[in-house]
């Protein structure tokens, strides 16, 4: 792992090969709301497309994202989904992102600085929605005032099921 | 890891599960758990190694702890 880390070539900084690819894909999905293939990532990062495969799976080990199970295709790439999710995120009214779950769409302020961020979920139970708005941490609305937040599943364990929870 | 109207609507979801009841808290409550820098340092260009730092593991810690609760 050690080759990974930041190295430092003649008094330069040299980000690590993987630390360039997290903040391309990242940088992908703010801008387009959807996670690049693995073959787009590619010709970003000036690398073939097995080296961005590669380098998609090595950063999967070290976050709480996933593959879509069977496939080469980025499914979640938190706190974003790639597969739509309940958890619409919107910024200056255009809803072009999905949260991974109900809790990281709370987390998806902090890629949009001095925005307002707003999550619209439908309520499991089949009654009206949920609306939250948020900017740079801070909860700006909430409606119902009553929203809260629950899980069936542990947090942090990577599950089998976890692409589907 | 869902968001619900209020704790009434939740506890009335057919996948309530009393043994998790533990991790329901007002929505006030896990956006303060999603202000830890893990969440707000996803836009450095050095997240990946930055995770390991000094400053990343004790994040990662305070996370841990905090959802253990």
């Amino acid at each position: 792992m050690a080759a990974l880390w930041l190295a430092n070539r003649g008094g330069i900084v040299v980000k690590s090969e993987l630390d360039v690819t997290y903040a391309t894909i990242m940088n992908e999905i703010v801008e387009t709301g959807i996670a690049p293939h693995y073959a787009e990532l590619a010709p970003l990062l000036e690398i073939s497309p097995e080296e961005a495969l590669r380098r998609i799976d090595q950063i999967m080990v070290m976050i709480p994202g996933w593959m879509h199970p069977g496939t080469n295709y980025i499914a979640s790439f938190p706190p974003f989904n790639n597969q739509p999710t309940p958890y619409r995120i919107s910024v200056r009214g255009d809803q072009r992102w999905f949260a991974q779950c109900g809790f990281e769409a709370l987390a998806c302020c902090w890629m949009f600085p001095g925005e307002t961020v707003t999550i619209d979920a439908p309520c499991l139970l089949g009654e009206e929605p949920l609306h939250l708005e948020m900017k740079d941490g801070d909860l700006l609305l909430a409606e119902p005032a009553t929203v809260v937040g629950y899980t069936r599943s542990r947090l942090g364990i990577q599950e089998p099921d976890q692409p589907f929870r | 890891m869902n968001l619900f109207r209020s704790e009434q609507h939740v506890k009335g979801w057919n996948e309530w599960d009393e043994s998790m009841a533990w991790t329901l808290h007002p929505v006030e409550w896990w956006i303060e758990t999603f202000r830890n820098p893990l969440f707000r340092n996803r836009s450095r260009p050095d997240y990946l190694s930055w995770l390991t730092t000094d400053e990343g593991t004790s994040a990662t810690v305070k996370f841990t702890k905090r959802i253990e609760q």
